[in-house]
């Protein structure tokens, strides 16, 4: 795996739980991710493609989604992504673990007086 | 073979190939235009959009390499990590580990075995240089019975045929009557053109093989080659030897040139030639037309040119088949031709092992199944300890799929560990069961090549693999799930269910097998009952002065005397004689028509050429009327003795005793009948049988016997006694093929004997397999429940209940088992039908003595356990875990 570059603005470890969930409404292709996320961000969030298809791939290897080919709107061939039962699974999995991640962290700055 | 190629294609371009390669490409370059859009949309020009895109996004290639990367490596990484890993867990539980190979490995042994003897029968290339090239140019009547083409056709094909670039004619089983070096022996000779040893790449040893010219004229080049294991056999390796002069078949013979150590001709599965003379002498065993067309005494071997395809062959020999043909019948005849690859063993050699292959591969996937479900069931259960490493693996973010591979590497390992078994083994194995076939009942050795080539190598890998599948899956998916449910008190129960369908599996497959083996062996021993003769001390041994060019007075006159000499020893209370060849004198398929006038013709029946006292020797019931006599000779009235089914086609009403009847247009008498006997002991059918007079000479003067000799005491010691006194009546004629007729009976047995034992040894070995996988299982369970055994024990459980509760848990699987083996070995009865001779495939005896057999040992797995259960001390019981 090449070592995450500069540019990679998401937090280390969430890169899976965001494609996840971006794959949770809809199968969508590779650069629809990263317009879905950028827009439910507003802005915030920029993916780096670099590790975007490594992590897609990966995904697709573990059998928490799965990649057709179809048409887009434009009629454009691009490969779709979608989620499997498992990884919705594993969606729910790492969003229970982001959540007791981050209200720890929350809890713990939440102390006042220091 | 391209089909195989373009799965394994498809399963490495799932990682790495093009089209992969393609795809991932079409889609940064995708990801690539709609990242230019969006900057368009954005207000940029085209090209600055493009510009920004590109930087944005990197070097395609890159991300692409990267993506790959993350596929491959890791893929090949976690194989490695994996295959350690297991290694260790292996290490660090060897009782364990060997048992589990051992087991694969035996069924492996099995399937390998099987291959290997199947590779020799039909695959093997012989092993000389080349020998992929060598092939056969066989022609066919027009209504399809294979003939050789003989040596005028060969000659044709040499000069007409540009797809070979060498043609031999050769005879390859002739029997031959060696005398030299003051010894005499039979042997097996071939009869072959000078090209024979040029085609396969043979060098002499010594001296030379044959020049051009001395294979021309028919009868005038009396040369002969020696195998090395002759020379050094029967001519004490003495260099002196060539040029020498030595008789074969009565005939003087130049010794030219010494063979190669290890070349012993081609008829691979037949006798290894010893010796070898030009086509033109063939004229020694009878073949005196060799240079004329219709003469059809040798076969053609043929070498294909580097760069000739079977098919050019092919093509080029039907385009000459009418001259081919003028030569091989002498007339005006087109035979089908075609040009068949030299590999395993001759056509008709296979016909005698034809059934091997089906019924050993059957007993080893029957085996190689037994041992991948007792593996499985191992695995499950030890599985069961592993639940706590497991769940650890998990919780540190080990994916399901990804523990599941890592067990099935640990499984990998096991597997080809008992590929390596199964290789090892194997040769030892094939060559032990071919042994069965290394000498037919005319005492002749036969040769195969049982040795590892590629081929067994790459069987035994894809075993190896298939095997692991078998066994290893179910038993990965298993434990993972458990380590992922990690709720300890389902510990015992889980997976327990899954263990006992394994049981009962296995008590099905011993079932089966048993059945099997005990149909067999019932089977032989109805052979054997149905000899109706008795093969207890006597001896067998065979004249053949023909070996030697005698007349048939000269030749009658020996049998005479050597018979009366034979007779005067007081170790013999009997002697017969017959005419014939082969296991009880058969004489082969010839038939006769049988009946009452020479017009009619109520059925075909053998006729048989025997001597007075051959019902005696041979112990056969008379039921009516008498023997021969030493009256039954030369110019008497013709007579014959009917087995009973020749009577019956006679006359239905049974009463042919003193009647007349008609074989081969000569009128006979019948004096006697007697009871149907086994003659071709693997075929079911009795044939009927006509007995004639040796003496009578009723069809043509009798030269060569087969003698039988009854004796006192040990048949082994009269053997030399024997010789000693035929010696006496003429030191020059050949005595050969002495032996037991107890020895001949079981040569003649052999495809039966060997499927007897394999399915014997296979159903022992099942049976062992599921008697200690059942044992494991069960103990397994006793020990996981010891401290609720103990509470019942406190709580006034008496032992008999205890052992009740341990005996139920193997009980039902048990019995589930053998109502299932019932089942399969029905249908396996049904399969082995061909083998069962006097044997109903539904043979109750074999059925109950199964069952019985494998309830036993299932019981006795199940009571040892279940006892040590109910003699828990509660105290300790308790405190446990």
């Amino acid at each position: 795996m090449t070592p995450s570059e500069r540019r990679d603005e998401v937090l280390p470890g969430t890169l899976d739980l965001l494609v996840l969930k971006a794959l949770s409404l809809e199968p969508m292709h590779g650069w629809g991710i990263t317009e879905r996320l950028q827009q439910w961000s507003e802005d915030a969030l920029r993916l780096n493609q670099g590790s975007l298809y490594p992590a897609l791939y990966r995904l697709e290897r573990q059998g928490f989604i799965g990649s057709s080919w179809k048409a887009t709107e434009n009629n454009r061939r691009a490969r779709y992504y979608a989620l499997t039962a498992a990884g919705r699974r594993q969606l729910e999995h790492e969003r229970r673990t982001w959540e007791r991640a981050s209200r720890a962290v929350n809890l713990v700055l939440a102390v006042d007086g220091v | 073979m391209s089909r195989l190629r373009g799965t394994i294609a498809r399963l490495l371009g799932l990682f790495h190939g093009d089209r992969d390669d393609r795809a991932m490409r079409e889609e940064m370059d995708f990801h690539l235009e709609q990242l230019t859009a969006s900057y368009r949309r954005a207000g940029l020009t085209t090209e600055d959009a493009a510009r920004r895109a590109r930087i944005e996004f990197g070097g395609v290639v890159g991300h692409q390499e990267a993506a790959r990367e993350s596929l491959r490596n890791r893929l090949l990484e976690d194989l490695v990590r994996d295959l350690r890993y297991g290694a260790r867990n292996l290490r660090r539980h060897p009782g364990f580990s060997l048992a589990a190979m051992l087991t694969v490995g035996m069924g492996i042994t099995a399937a390998v075995t099987v291959f290997t003897i199947v590779d020799s029968i039909y695959l093997r290339p012989l092993p000389l240089p080349r020998s992929s090239r060598f092939v056969e140019v066989a022609i066919r009547t027009p209504r399809g019975r294979p003939l050789w083409p003989g040596i005028l056709a060969a000659n044709l094909v040499r000069a007409r045929v540009s797809a070979f670039d060498a043609v031999a004619a050769h005879d390859s089983r002739e029997v031959l009557y060696v005398q030299g070096h003051r010894t005499a022996s039979q042997r097996f000779g071939a009869f072959v053109s000078p090209q024979y040893f040029a085609l396969l790449g043979v060098k002499p040893y010594f001296g030379r093989f044959f020049l051009p010219g001395e294979d021309s004229v028919p009868d005038r080049d009396a040369v002969v080659v020696l195998s090395y294991d002759l020379w050094r056999t029967q001519f004490a390796a003495d260099s002196s030897v060539v040029g020498q002069r030595i008789q074969v078949r009565g005939r003087d013979a130049v010794v030219v040139g010494i063979a190669p150590p290890g070349f012993s001709g081609i008829s691979v599965g037949g006798a290894p030639n010893e010796l070898w003379m030009p086509t033109m002498m063939l004229g020694i065993v009878g073949e005196g037309c060799v240079a004329r067309p219709g003469c059809r005494a040798t076969a053609i071997l043929a070498r294909l040119t580097p760069t000739a395809t079977l098919a050019d062959a092919e093509r080029q020999i039907a385009a000459i088949g009418g001259a081919v043909g003028m030569l091989a019948f002498g007339r005006d005849t087109v035979p089908r031709t075609a040009v068949i690859p030299v590999r395993g063993m001759a056509d008709d050699q296979r016909s005698t092992y034809a059934s091997l292959p089906p019924l050993l591969g059957g007993i080893a996937l029957l085996l190689i199944v037994i041992a991948c479900v007792n593996v499985a069931g191992l695995l499950i259960t030890r599985g069961l300890t592993r639940t706590g490493e497991v769940s650890l693996r998990f919780s540190l973010g080990a994916s399901r799929g990804r523990i599941v591979r890592q067990l099935l590497a640990e499984n990998l390992l096991i597997g080809v560990v008992g590929g390596a078994i199964g290789v090892l083994l194997s040769i030892g194995a094939a060559r032990a069961l071919m042994g069965f076939f290394a000498v037919d009942s005319e005492a002749f050795p036969h040769f195969f090549f049982l040795s590892l080539d590629g081929r067994v190598v790459a069987f035994a890998a894809a075993v190896s693999v298939a095997t692991v599948a078998l066994f290893g899956v179910l038993p990965a998916l298993v434990t993972s799930r458990l380590g992922l449910q990690r709720t300890g008190t389902s510990r015992v129960t889980a997976g327990r269910r899954g263990r006992l369908a394994l049981m009962g599996a296995q008590v099905a497959l011993s079932i089966t097998l048993l059945t099997g083996a005990g149909l067999m062996a019932h089977s032989f021993g109805q052979l054997r009952y149905r000899q109706r003769f008795d093969t207890g001390h006597v001896a067998l041994l065979r004249v053949r002065p023909a070996m030697i060019n005698y007349d048939p007075p000269r030749a009658q006159a020996f049998l005479r005397q050597a018979v009366s000499r034979i007779n005067g020893l007081p170790e013999v209370t009997g002697v017969a004689f017959g005419r014939g060849s082969g296991y009880l004198w058969t004489e082969g398929p010839q038939t006769m028509p049988l009946g009452h006038t020479t017009a009619d013709t109520v059925g075909m029946v053998y006729p048989r050429f025997v001597s007075p006292g051959f019902l005696q020797v041979l112990g056969i019931r008379l039921l009516a009327g008498r023997e021969f006599t030493a009256g039954d000779s030369a110019g008497a009235p013709l007579v014959a003795v009917l087995t009973e089914s020749a009577a019956w086609k006679l006359s239905r009403d049974g009463r042919v005793l003193d009647r007349s009847m008609v074989l081969g247009g000569k009128t006979f008498r019948v004096v006697g009948i007697v009871p149907d006997y086994v003659v071709h002991p693997i075929h079911d059918d009795l044939p009927s049988l006509v007995l004639v007079p040796f003496w009578e000479n009723a069809f043509q003067a009798e030269v060569d016997a087969r003698l039988a000799v009854r004796v006192r005491g040990d048949p082994v010691a009269a053997l030399p006694l024997l010789r000693r006194a035929v010696n006496a009546a003429d030191p020059a004629v050949p005595v050969t093929e002495m032996m037991l007729m107890e020895s001949q009976v079981d040569l003649e047995y052999s495809p039966v004997h060997l499927g007897t034992v394999v399915l014997a040894a296979a159903a022992a070995a099942a049976l062992l397999l599921t008697g200690l996988g059942l044992y494991g299982v069960i103990a397994y369970l006793v020990a996981r429940r010891t401290r609720e055994i103990g509470l019942r024990i406190a709580l006034g459980a008496r032992s008999v209940e205890v052992v009740g509760l341990m005996l139920r848990q193997g009980v039902a699987s048990t019995v589930v088992g053998v109502t299932a083996g019932i089942v399969m070995a029905l249908a396996t009865g049904r399969l082995l039908a061909a083998f069962l001779i006097g044997v109903d495939p539904l043979d109750p005896v074999a059925y109950g003595m199964a069952v019985a057999a494998v309830a036993m040992v299932a019981g006795l797995a199940t009571y040892l356990p279940a006892r040590r259960a109910a003699r828990v001390d509660p105290m300790t019981a308790l405190r446990v875990e």
